[in-house]
C-alpha cells in the first residue's frame, strides 16, 4: 500500500469542514456545480442557435464542410455518452471484469466500422440508414422498417441517457429524479430542434473537450493524491487494481499517516479478486455472457444508425476513415479512463461507514470521496452531463431524420417542401424527446445494460443489412426482408420477456430465456441468424437488379 | 469484375480483379487479427483458469465442522469469526449474503463474552446502527455530535472484542467488526448452516491462472491486456487499415476519392 498524502491530524481539519458535506454526497443544492452547468448549457444553446440548420443539407449532414479532426471529436462525442461517461465504470465498479466487456466491445467495434463500413457508407452517398436501406435492397418496406427500427433503437439509446441526465440533474440540484429528467430533456430537445446536426456537430467538437478535460483532470489528482503512478494515471491505475485482489490489510499507520477518504473514514478492504478476475462466480457472470455482451457491443456499434450517419458528413472517403481513426482515439482516452474510477470508487467506498453507492454515479462519488475540488467534481457533472446532451442530440436527429426523411418524405408525402421537410423533422424530434422522458423516469436498469438493448437491436437488424448490403451483390430484397424479419422477431422475443419480468410476470422458460436471450446481449445469436437467413433466402431468390449491382461494382468498390 | 452489363457481381470473398483481391486480403486479415486478439485471449483465459481458493477459505473449511458442532476450539472459533468477517468486508456481497455473515458473526462475537457483557454489547451496536441512520440527515453540530458517539463505540466494541477475536486493533479486521455485529444474537438457523459454507465459496474460490497471477506494470497481466491493450490495437488496427486501403485504392482505383 502507497503512501498516503493527508496526515491524521490534517485531516480533523476537512471532516469539520465537511460536516455536512458527507450528506451532501447525494440530495443537496451544490452551488459550483449548478454554476458550471448552467454556463456549460447556455453555452451549448447559443452554439447550436448561431449554427442552426438553414436547410435539410444542413440538418441531415452538416453541409459535409466538417475536418477529419472535427469529425472524429464529433464521432467521439456523439459516441462518448451518459454510458461511457457514467455507466462504463459503474459496470466495472458492480461487476469488476465483466464490465470491461462494455470497454472491449464498444471500442473494438470500430475496428469493424472502419474495415467493413466507413469508407463505403460514405461512398454510397446516401444522408440516412433507412436511405441507404431502402435504396439499396430497392424496398419502400424494408426503407419503412429501417426507419421504424431505427427510431426504435435510438429510442432505446436515448433512455439511458435521460437517466444518466436525470442523476447528475438530480445530484447537481438537489431536486427529485423526476424533475431532473424533465428539465434535463427539457433542454437538450430545445436546442436540438433549435440547430439540427450541424450545431450539433459544432457542439460536439465543444463537448467533447468538456468531456474529456472533465473525466482526466480528477484521475490525475487521485492518483496523485493518493500516490500513485500521476504522470499517466492510465497505466499509474494498476497497482491499485492489485492493492484491491490482494486488500489492504490493515490502515496504514506508519508514519501517522493513513488511507483515508475525504470523510476521514480509513480504508478497509479485505482481499477482493473477485473484483478482477474473470467472470468471478461472486459476482453472477459467467465467461458466456461476457463474450455474448462483448460481441453484441461490438457488431451493434457497426450497426447503429446515429454512428453510421456520422461517416455522411465528411468531405471524402479518406475523411470518413481517418474520421473514424480519429474518432476510436479520441474515444478511447477516455475508456482507458474509466477503469480509474471503479478502482478508485472501490477502494475509497469501502469503509463500511459509507454505505451503498449507486453504481452509476460512482464517477462522481469517487471524486468527492477523493476530496477532489469541488469546482472540479462540478466539472466532472457537467461532463456527464455534455456526454448525455451530445449523444442524445445525435440520436434525436437520426430519429427525426428517418421519421421525416424516410417515413414521411419518402413514403406518405414525397412532394413535401423542404420546409416541411425540416417541420416534420423537429416535430418528430420532440414527440421522440417527451416518449424517452416518460421511459426514463421507470428506471428500468442500469445506463450501460440500457444502452446495451439499442446494440443488440442494431446488430440484429440495420448491421445485417450493411453489411450484406455492401460486400455482396447477390443479397437481395427478399434476403434483406427475410433477414430483417429474423431480427426484429429475435428482438422483440427478447424484449417481450424483458418486459413481462420486470412487471413481475414470469413467460414459459423464462429463465432460459433470461440468461440466454437476456435483452442486454441477444444479438450473440440474433445478428449471426439474420444474415445467414439473408443468404439463403438470396440464393433463393431472383437477383438483385442489375442497376443496383452496376452501382455496387462502379460506385461503391471501384 | 465484369464481363457485360449483365454480369456485375460483387461478393468479397470472390474478387475478380487485383484490387479486390488485395482489398479482401487487407480485410480478412484484420479481421482475424481483430478476433483473435479478443476472443482468442479471453478463451485462453477459459482454458487455463483453475478454481483458486484464497486462503481465508482454505481456513474456514478446516474450522466448519467442528464450529458447527459445537466443538471448536478458542483458536478455531477466532479463525472462523475472522473468515467471516474477510467476506463480510467485500463490497460485492448482496444484502441477503451480508446479512446470513452477520448471523454467523454475532454469533460467534456474544459467544466469546459473558452475559453481562452481551448486554453492553448489544447497546453498543444498537447505539452505532442509530447514529448511522441519524448521520445521513444531520448537519452541522449534530453531525459532529454523532462522529464523536460513532467514533467512541466503536472504539469500545473494539476494545471488548478485538483481543478474544484475535485481531490487531488497526487491522482491517477491526475496523469492520463493529459494523458486522447484530444488536442481538438468535443464534444460527438450519438455513443459515446450510447457506453459509455456499456463501463463502461463492465469495473466497476465483478463476485464476498464470495470465491472472502474473503483473505487469502493476496489473494483473489479464486485466491489462483487456483494459488496456486491446484498445491500443484497435487503435492501431484501424490506422494501419485507412493507410494500407488508401494506398491500394490509389494504386488501383482512377476516383477512389
Amino acid at each position: 500500500m502507497k503512501k498516503i498524502f493527508l496526515t491524521l491530524s490534517i485531516l480533523s481539519f476537512p471532516i469539520l469542514v465537511n460536516a455536512a458535506s458527507l450528506t451532501q454526497l447525494e440530495g443537496s443544492f451544490k452551488v459550483e456545480p449548478a454554476i458550471i452547468l448552467i454556463a456549460m448549457l447556455v453555452t451549448f444553446v447559443a452554439v447550436g442557435v448561431i449554427h442552426r440548420a438553414k436547410d435539410t443539407t444542413d440538418y441531415y449532414a452538416a453541409g459535409r464542410k466538417i475536418s477529419v479532426v472535427s469529425s472524429g471529436m464529433a464521432i467521439a462525442s456523439n459516441w462518448m455518452s451518459a454510458a461511457s461517461f457514467l455507466g462504463m465504470a459503474g459496470m466495472m465498479y458492480g461487476f469488476g471484469y465483466n464490465g470491461l466487456a462494455y470497454v472491449v466491445g464498444w471500442t473494438g467495434g470500430y475496428v469493424l466500422l472502419m474495415v467493413l463500413m466507413a469508407g463505403q457508407i460514405r461512398k454510397y452517398g446516401k444522408f440516412t440508414a433507412p436511405d441507404f436501406i431502402g435504396d439499396r435492397y430497392y424496398s419502400q418496406g424494408l426503407r419503412g422498417a429501417a426507419a421504424v427500427f431505427t427510431i426504435l433503437i435510438s429510442f432505446a439509446y436515448c433512455v439511458g441517457q435521460f437517466g444518466g441526465v436525470g442523476l447528475m440533474f438530480k445530484w447537481i440540484l438537489g431536486i427529485n429524479y423526476t424533475w431532473s429528467v424533465i428539465i434535463g430533456g427539457s433542454v437538450v430537445i430545445l436546442y436540438t430542434m433549435l440547430s439540427g446536426m450541424i450545431g450539433a456537430t459544432k457542439n460536439m467538437v465543444i463537448q467533447y473537450m468538456i468531456i474529456i478535460v472533465a473525466f482526466l483532470i480528477p484521475t490525475f489528482i487521485l492518483t496523485y493524491k493518493f500516490d500513485y503512478f500521476w504522470l499517466l494515471p492510465q497505466f499509474g491505475y494498476g497497482t491499485i487494481v492489485s492493492d484491491i485482489v490482494t486488500g489492504i490489510p490493515a490502515p496504514n499507520m506508519a508514519d501517522g499517516v493513513a488511507l483515508l477518504n475525504a470523510y476521514g473514514q480509513n480504508v478497509a478492504l479485505t482481499a477482493s479478486p473477485e473484483f478482477a478476475m474473470p467472470w468471478d462466480p461472486a459476482t453472477g457472470s459467467t465467461a458466456f455472457q461476457w463474450f455474448a455482451i462483448c460481441f453484441s457491443l461490438m457488431v451493434g456499434t457497426a450497426g447503429l444508425p446515429h454512428v453510421l450517419q456520422r461517416f455522411y458528413v465528411t468531405p471524402t472517403i479518406r475523411d470518413a476513415r481517418l474520421s473514424c481513426v480519429w474518432g476510436l482515439f479520441f474515444i478511447s482516452l477516455l475508456y482507458w479512463s474509466a477503469p480509474i474510477y471503479s478502482v478508485f470508487g472501490k477502494l475509497l467506498s469501502s469503509n463500511p461507514e459509507v454505505g451503498n453507492l449507486a453504481s452509476d454515479a460512482i464517477v462522481v462519488y469517487t471524486a468527492q470521496l477523493g476530496d477532489v475540488n469541488p469546482l472540479i467534481v462540478g466539472l466532472l457533472a457537467a461532463g456527464a452531463i455534455s456526454a448525455a446532451f451530445s449523444t442524445i442530440s445525435g440520436l434525436l436527429v437520426a430519429g427525426s431524420s428517418a421519421f421525416s426523411h424516410d417515413i414521411y418524405v419518402k413514403i406518405i408525402n414525397p412532394k413535401a417542401s423542404p420546409k416541411m421537410q425540416l417541420n416534420v423533422a423537429r416535430i418528430g424530434l420532440v414527440f421522440m424527446g417527451v416518449i424517452v422522458s416518460s421511459v426514463a423516469l421507470m428506471n428500468l436498469g442500469m445506463i450501460a445494460q440500457l444502452v446495451s438493448v439499442a446494440f443488440s437491436m442494431a446488430a440484429c437488424t440495420i448491421f445485417p443489412l450493411f453489411l450484406l448490403g455492401i460486400w455482396w451483390s447477390g443479397s437481395n430484397r427478399a434476403g434483406g426482408t427475410a433477414g430483417m424479419t429474423v431480427g426484429i422477431l429475435i428482438s422483440l422475443f427478447s424484449l417481450t420477456y424483458f418486459i413481462v419480468e420486470k412487471s413481475g410476470g414470469a413467460l414459459p422458460g423464462q429463465e432460459f430465456v433470461g440468461y440466454w436471450l437476456n435483452v442486454w446481449y441477444f444479438a450473440w445469436i440474433g445478428a449471426p441468424l439474420a444474415i445467414i437467413t439473408n443468404i439463403v433466402v438470396s440464393l433463393l431468390t431472383k437477383p438483385t437488379p442489375i442497376e443496383i449491382r452496376k452501382f455496387l461494382v462502379e460506385k461503391v468498390h471501384n | 469484375m465484369k464481363t457485360n452489363d449483365n454480369e456485375y457481381h460483387f461478393n468479397l470473398f470472390k474478387p475478380t480483379t487485383e484490387h479486390g483481391r488485395r482489398n479482401r486480403n487487407i480485410i480478412v486479415t484484420m479481421i482475424l487479427i481483430w478476433a483473435v486478439a479478443v476472443f482468442g485471449f479471453q478463451l485462453l483465459l477459459v482454458i487455463l483458469q483453475k478454481p483458486t481458493p484464497e486462503k481465508t477459505y482454505i481456513t474456514f473449511e478446516s474450522v466448519w465442522d467442528k464450529v458447527k458442532s459445537g466443538n471448536a476450539s478458542v483458536t478455531e472459533n477466532q479463525d472462523y469469526i475472522k473468515a467471516l468477517i474477510a467476506v463480510y468486508g467485500k463490497s460485492s456481497v448482496k444484502k441477503d449474503k451480508k446479512e446470513i455473515l452477520r448471523h454467523g458473526i454475532t454469533t460467534a462475537a456474544y459467544g466469546m463474552v459473558s452475559d453481562s457483557e452481551k448486554v453492553v454489547l448489544s447497546g453498543y451496536v444498537l447505539t452505532l446502527r442509530d447514529a448511522r441512520e441519524n448521520l445521513t440527515s444531520a448537519t452541522d453540530d449534530a453531525y459532529i455530535q454523532l462522529q464523536t458517539t460513532l467514533s467512541e463505540t466503536k472504539k469500545a466494541i473494539n476494545e471488548m472484542l478485538d483481543a478474544r477475536i484475535g485481531i490487531e486493533p488497526t487491522s482491517v479486521e477491526a475496523t469492520l467488526l463493529p459494523y458486522c455485529l447484530n444488536e442481538k444474537d438468535h443464534g444460527l438457523t438450519t438455513a443459515d448452516v446450510e447457506a453459509l459454507p455456499q456463501i463463502m465459496k461463492l465469495y473466497l474460490v476465483h478463476n485464476q491462472s498464470v495470465l491472472t497471477d502474473t503483473k505487469f506494470l502493476g496489473f494483473p497481466f489479464h486485466y491489462f491486456y483487456t483494459a488496456e491493450l486491446l484498445l491500443i490495437l484497435f487503435v492501431l488496427l484501424c490506422l494501419i487499415y485507412s493507410y494500407r486501403i488508401e494506398a491500394l485504392d490509389k494504386k488501383y482505383l482512377t476516383n477512389h476519392n
